[in-house]
């Protein structure tokens, strides 16, 4: 009995059940030696044209390139790279149409090729002598090599031997009809084909190597026989349509037929197509990368049907003009039974793409019911049952698809080729295999996802299991100490503190804790607070301004107790200036032994309080007109009244600082001007707003404002000179009987305020933080608020003076009422 | 008579012994419902049914809770529940299927991410990469969408986007295609047509 490999060998054939015999249309092709297309005027390389996963890019836009030159990267067989089909420049790296029938756009190198094409990147041609299984292996995944029979799988990967193979077999069989590119490779290029063969036999070392070629190619028969040696068989099999593909191929040639979901290799066979072998050929012995193929360009449409060299990359459309063909047209890549409409004929050739037909837009048959004759199932190489899957696809039941093994189905379109009721099952079909395949990916999903979970929920149980036993340990351990020393471990700290030497006092508070005494820390701060104090008081530069603080300072204690009601009659204000002292408790850490806000650095917080200041003087305003026109008389009477009049003015004017601050000098002049006018013409009520506002654009420390400023203080002086002589009924004779002293207090007044102007505008960095440190009494507490503005201190500082000059206005009636 | 007893007295020893051997040495661990209804769920482990995680809601389902309130399921999934629970398939929860939208996965706009780790702590499947102070990034491959590092994170960062779909995982709906012809010409005059109407 002779052997499975010598039937084989001795040209025994098989058959496999079903399979059709359309028509090949592939007579008036010329298959002649193909003409090289010119370059395209852009080359779209997409970065996947093969099964697997893309490889990555090493090339930039805008970095030149040349021909052969690798786009991407990978050292994994599953992911070969792409090269650059032309010299050129890389003009993008983005999305675009693919070769797909979705058109769905996809990542690829977009080339502009130079108007010189003289140079190349190929790799180094490797030396037969030194001719390894592993370095063919190698060198194929460098050149980017994948099946270019239609699926595309890595060649490389392929190639790998991992398995004892009996059969190489050659697939030149070419089934559909209208491909005849690799008709037109084996007729043209028999011998560097063959040598490609006996390079992947050489990586392979398979027991019997066979070159498959249908019998209706003689011509190509012929020429591999002429070429080919002992050691290759080269067979015709029988025209049937689908011998071209895979399994069937196998079936023919071995008479093996391969399980559901067998590869080839697991029965020791292995298939290539013919293009492959060349591509190995030009990648061992030339070094080149795969940069083009073989493409049939045929159709009713297309003139002279003939195959091109096509560099990949370049766009159908480029093609299509080569027969005048315009972008009109619907193009269909692959053949005409399992091709694919082209939605986009920007999409470029492939490494796959064997075939562009441009045929007449059939009229799409109507689709009739299916009338189960069964020629489906007769017609389908695989031996499954078309009509039934055909009902499961319409039921969308994905369970019974794949128990009908619809998985299996290559999509050969044998089926809808004989089907009487025109149903597109291969359509039926592609949409099924493409749910099922989602529905796999979602359970392989939440299959990781759980794991995932799962994993996720030990690690946290671990952790606070572990967390747990810290804690445990650590409150033994705590335990342990008690016990193993006798005492307390607070009572262990304090005597390491005793020993060290500090004096630590402990007292006992209301609970009967022991706390520790910091009363001499708090003396040493008072005492501090005392010095810096003094060194402010050293530091003010005009003796007669600092004893006229000191004055003032005195009077406002005395009259902190009136004051303090006067203030709690608005309970929000009372607020915000508790808010504020705090905030400057907290600036200065000698006074700090009260309650400290964390928020007093915040910029934030002061401008916070800064407004609400500002909305609490608004208040003050509205309500000051009556309590004015009321006070007037009573505060000649009363020195503390005129005092609290005085220290509300001061807040009122910090109050509005940050709205003036604002304003820029130009402005501030001419709202003094205008204040001064309004000042000269101001009604008895009004006597003391043009004072408050013309201090409070004082604050922009601009002499030409100060100037104004000045002359409205000395017109205001006179009209409040006169006021008093009004209102003091009592003591009209004193103040208006002597109009020459009125005027002169008054000059000497705008003197001292110009003098005051100029000194703080001199001093007002190093007045800075004092001023605000310096009015620790509770009468100016809106000072501290502002944020650190030059202006704002200078305002602040005017602000203590008048409060000041008011208690002296105060102090004098004082002494009038006294006589 | 006294044989006849004896004998199935005997029997009864017998064949009392086998069961309660075989009721010890064959017991089944867990629930095997709970575990089929596990194998069904989409494991995001969103806990919009309202339990935490999947195997809680498919312990519940073996217990008798609704099996209508898994909006990552969708529809589908109340079927196949329906189908192996043999009761009739409801409606997905109608607050559910406002939530029926197309699977998308977590993306954190990194420019706007602060570090805090909210989004890490809140992630069922650790599929967010980062740590603290250090910019955080979605593992895209890992993310189920279940939405839950959305709601924690205090600059609003995240968004959900929906999965693109790429030639592989393409439906096949030819008709779906969009074929675009734009003219502009005629569209303007459809237009000026609709202002005259």
């Amino acid at each position: 009995m002779r052997s499975w490999l010598d039937k084989i060998k001795q040209g025994q054939l098989w058959r496999y059940q079903g399979g059709v015999h359309p028509a090949t249309k592939k007579d008036n092709i010329d298959c002649g030696k193909p003409e090289t297309l010119t370059l395209a005027k852009q080359l779209v390389v997409p970065l996947q044209q093969h099964i697997g996963s893309p490889a990555k890019v090493c090339v930039e836009v805008g970095s030149t390139v040349k021909t052969g030159q690798a786009l991407t990267e990978s050292r994994f067989y599953q992911s070969p790279p792409v090269h650059a089909p032309c010299c050129g420049t890389v003009v993008a790296i983005e999305a675009r149409p693919s070769a797909h029938p979705s058109g769905i756009s996809e990542l690829a190198v977009v080339i502009e090729p130079s108007s010189i094409q003289n140079e190349h990147a190929f790799m180094a041609p490797l030396l037969e002598a030194e001719l390894t299984p592993e370095l063919i292996c190698e060198r194929v995944h460098q050149a980017g090599i994948s099946g270019m029979g239609g699926a595309g799988f890595p060649a490389a990967l392929k190639i790998s031997p991992n398995k004892p193979l009996n059969v190489l077999i050659i697939n030149g069989a070419e089934c559909e009809p209208y491909i005849s590119s690799d008709d037109c490779l084996m007729r043209n290029y028999a011998e560097p084909l063959l040598r490609g063969v006996s390079l992947l036999e050489k990586a392979l070392s398979p027991k019997l190597v066979i070159v498959a070629v249908e019998d209706d190619k003689p011509g190509a028969i012929k020429a591999l026989q002429a070429a080919a040696g002992d050691n290759i068989v080269v067979r015709a099999i029988p025209t049937k349509y689908p011998s071209g593909g895979e399994k069937q191929l196998v079936q023919v040639l071995t008479g093996r037929e391969l399980k559901a979901g067998q590869l080839p290799i697991d029965q020791g066979i292995l298939v290539h197509n013919v293009g492959t072998a060349y591509a190995v050929q030009r990648a061992v012995d030339h070094g080149e990368p795969l940069i083009s193929r073989i493409v049939t360009l045929a159709g009713d449409h297309v003139g002279e049907p003939r195959n091109y060299w096509v560099a990949i990359g370049t766009p159908v459309s480029h093609l299509l003009e080569q027969q005048k063909l315009g972008t009109h047209h619907q193009a269909i890549m692959g053949g005409s039974m399992m091709g694919f409409m082209l939605p986009n004929l920007a999409s470029p050739i492939v490494k796959t793409a064997n075939c562009i037909l441009v045929n007449n837009t059939p009229a799409q048959a109507q689709e009739q019911a299916c009338i189960r004759c069964g020629e489906c199932a007769q017609a389908c190489p695989m031996g499954l049952l078309p009509q039934q899957l055909y009902w499961y696809a319409k039921g969308d039941d994905l369970e019974k698809s794949r128990s009908y093994k619809l998985m299996d189905c290559i999509e050969c379109g044998a089926c809808a080729y004989v089907c009487p009721s025109a149903i597109p099952l291969v359509q039926y079909y592609r949409q099924t295999k493409a749910k099922v395949r989602a529905e796999d990916l979602l359970a392989q999903e939440a299959e990781r996802a759980k794991q995932r979970f799962d994993a996720r929920k030990l690690r946290l149980e671990k952790e606070q299991a572990e967390r747990k036993a810290r804690q445990k340990q650590a409150a033994e351990r705590r335990l342990q100490q008690a016990q193993g020393a006798g005492n307390d471990p607070v009572k262990a700290a304090l005597q390491r503190m005793q020993n060290k030497q500090v004096e630590i006092k402990a007292i006992e508070n209301e609970q009967g804790e022991l706390v520790p005494d910091n009363s001499a820390a708090i003396a040493a701060r008072k005492a501090r607070k005392a010095q810096a104090r003094a060194a402010k008081d050293a530091k003010t530069t005009n003796p007669a301004v600092a004893a006229a603080l000191a004055r003032a300072k005195a009077k406002r204690e005395v009259d902190g107790e009136q004051s303090a009601p006067a203030k709690s009659a608005n309970p929000a204000v009372a607020a915000a200036i508790a808010r504020a002292k705090a905030k400057r408790n907290s600036e200065q850490p000698a006074e700090a032994e009260g309650s400290k806000p964390a928020t007093s650095a915040n910029p934030a917080v002061a401008a916070a309080i800064a407004r609400a200041k500002a909305k609490k003087a608004q208040r003050t305003d509205a309500s000051q007109p009556d309590s004015t026109a009321a006070k007037p008389s009573s505060t000649s009477s009363n020195p503390a009244v005129a005092a609290a009049i005085a220290r509300a003015k001061a807040k009122k004017q910090a109050a509005e600082q940050p709205s003036a601050n604002a304003k820029d000098a130009a402005v501030a002049a001419a709202v003094a001007r205008a204040k001064a006018k309004k000042a000269s013409q101001s009604e008895q009520p009004e006597l003391e707003r043009p004072e408050n506002d013309a201090s409070k654009t004082a604050s922009s420390a601009n002499p030409a404002v100060a100037a104004a400023i000045a002359r409205a203080k000395a017109k205001k002086a006179q009209a409040e000179q006169q006021t008093q002589g009004e209102n003091a009924d009592a003591k009209p004779a004193k103040s208006s009987a002597n109009p020459a002293v009125a005027a002169a207090i008054a000059r000497a007044k705008a003197k001292k305020l110009a003098q005051e102007q100029q000194q703080q505008t001199q001093n007002e960095h190093s007045e800075d933080a004092r001023s605000v440190s310096s009015s620790d009494s509770p009468v100016e507490p809106a000072d501290a608020t502002s944020p650190p503005k030059r202006s704002a201190a200078v305002a602040k500082a005017i602000a203590a003076a008048k409060a000041k000059q008011a208690a002296k206005a105060a102090s004098s009636m004082e002494s009038d009422n006294d006589e | 008579m006294i044989e006849a007893i004896i004998a199935l007295t005997v029997l009864a020893a017998i064949f009392g012994g086998i069961l309660g051997f075989a009721a010890i040495r064959y017991r089944v661990e867990g629930d095997p419902i709970a575990d089929q209804v596990e194998q069904l769920l989409p494991q995001t482990q969103c806990g919009q049914c309202g339990h935490p995680g999947c195997r809680p809601y498919a312990e519940a389902i073996a217990k008798g809770e609704a099996i209508n309130k898994c909006p990552p399921g969708g529809q589908e999934t109340v079927e196949k529940l329906a189908d192996l629970l043999g009761v009739e398939v409801p409606e997905l929860d109608a607050s559910a299927q406002e939530k029926e939208k197309p699977k998308s996965v977590a993306f954190i706009h990194e420019e706007a991410c602060i570090g805090c780790t909210k989004c890490i702590q809140a992630c069922p499947v650790d599929a967010i990469v980062g740590a603290n102070k250090q910019m955080h990034t979605i593992i895209t491959k890992e993310c189920t969408g279940c939405e839950l590092c959305v709601a924690p994170c205090p600059t609003d960062c995240i968004e959900m986007r929906p999965i693109a779909q790429t030639s592989r995982t393409w439906d096949w709906q030819l008709n779906k295609i969009d074929i675009a012809v734009i003219d502009v010409a005629s569209g303007s005059a459809k237009l000026e047509e609709a202002d005259n109407a």
